[in-house]
């Protein structure tokens, strides 16, 4: 069965960061990737990871969080805020070697969504995700666009017109 | 070995609690690697600027780990040009963006960061990358180290007239940011001619 989901209270409250990721992932293996960038004065990331959700089968998660100052004072833990006005719309589709198990599109931007397989137990070397994330501020999408550009390894593809974000991983 | 149902469904009530945790955690470090990756990206940055002010080109390449430095194709030449780029060996830098990239198998763990910096040197302006394995537990504990390196004038544009994209930009877009045993050619970048 496909699960889904998107961000809880207990994320609002107390924000997001590498320690939770830590914790959670003892147990089992999963891959995690995060994307910082600047736009007006406060630090975004994009942070994503695919993986074992322990005995919940495969899944995977994308994530818009932020902190209040620029990157250079940025720090380990990450706010979630669902009132920021610039979050984008996050969809992510998960698949094994072969076909989707698990996809997310809300209708709504939120800060966080998570797909997942219970029935699914693959090794997470034959996950593959496609995610995007749909920005409706033209400036921020600017702003990820020409970060991402610069730095090495860029994986994003980017769509000016939908102002839409891609990434396969 | 898979948990029975009623273990399965305690385990994901675990889970559930465990997200639930979150809010009960307080900033700070759990995990032995859970400090800012942009610090980390900085601390490798201030070596790399330390052995150009030295013009050190054997402080520089070893910084690369020994992965790095057995695939690199000409380390020697590709130190040689870089130290090169800064002849008075004065730089100041600032920090556009650290990507980084995690694999995470039984509490062992990978880290590799995608670092860009904007370096000013001499009166110019340059685009300096580089891709960093501060820790390698999972995946190539041999490539622990820097592991490629890069440096251009500072341009917003990435195409030519011709419309191909310029040399250090297609080198940046070389790297395969979700492969950690090879994410592309190790190594320094030198410009073809």
């Amino acid at each position: 069965m496909d699960q889904t989901a998107g961000a809880g209270q207990w994320q609002f409250t107390g924000g997001y960061g590498k320690p939770y990721d830590w914790a959670f992932k003892a147990g089992t293996h999963a891959e995690a990737y995060e994307f910082p960038f600047e736009y007006d004065h406060k630090s975004y990331v994009v942070w994503m990871w695919k993986g074992e959700y322990w005995n919940m089968g495969d899944g995977a998660e994308i994530e818009f969080l932020r902190q209040d100052v620029p990157l250079a004072k940025a720090g380990p833990w990450w706010k979630a805020d669902p009132s920021d006005p610039n979050l984008p719309k996050l969809t992510e589709t998960l698949s094994d070697k072969s076909s989707p198990i698990a996809s997310f599109a809300p209708d709504r931007a939120q800060v966080w969504t998570g797909s997942w397989n219970e029935n699914k137990f693959d090794p997470v070397s034959d996950l593959k995700v496609r995610a995007t994330a749909a920005f409706g501020n033209a400036e921020m999408f600017k702003a990820f666009k020409k970060t991402e550009e610069d730095v090495v390894g860029n994986p994003w593809h980017f769509n000016s017109d939908t102002k839409t974000a891609t990434i396969n991983y | 070995m898979k948990i029975s149902r009623v273990g399965g469904a305690l385990l994901t009530l675990g889970c559930l609690v465990l997200l639930s945790s979150c809010a009960l955690v307080p900033s700070g470090s759990l995990g032995p690697n859970s400090d800012n990756p942009q610090r980390k990206a900085d601390l490798q940055m201030q070596r790399i600027a330390a052995a150009v002010k030295d013009h050190d080109a054997v402080a520089l390449k070893g910084l690369f780990s020994p992965r790095a430095r057995e695939n690199a194709a000409d380390l020697d030449s590709g130190a040689d040009y870089f130290l090169s780029v800064f002849p008075s060996g004065r730089m100041t830098w600032k920090s556009v963006a650290t990507n980084s990239a995690y694999d995470v198998k039984s509490s062992k763990e990978t880290e590799e960061l995608f670092a860009a910096y904007t370096v000013r040197a001499d009166g110019r302006e340059y685009s300096l990358d580089f891709i960093d394995f501060p820790v390698n537990d999972v995946d190539d504990p041999k490539n622990v180290g820097l592991y490629a390196l890069g440096v251009a004038p500072y341009t917003t544009e990435h195409y030519a007239a011709d419309g191909t994209k310029k040399p250090f930009y297609v080198w940046l877009n070389s790297f395969q940011f979700d492969n950690k045993t090879n994410p592309g050619r190790a190594g320094i970048y030198v410009p073809e001619n």
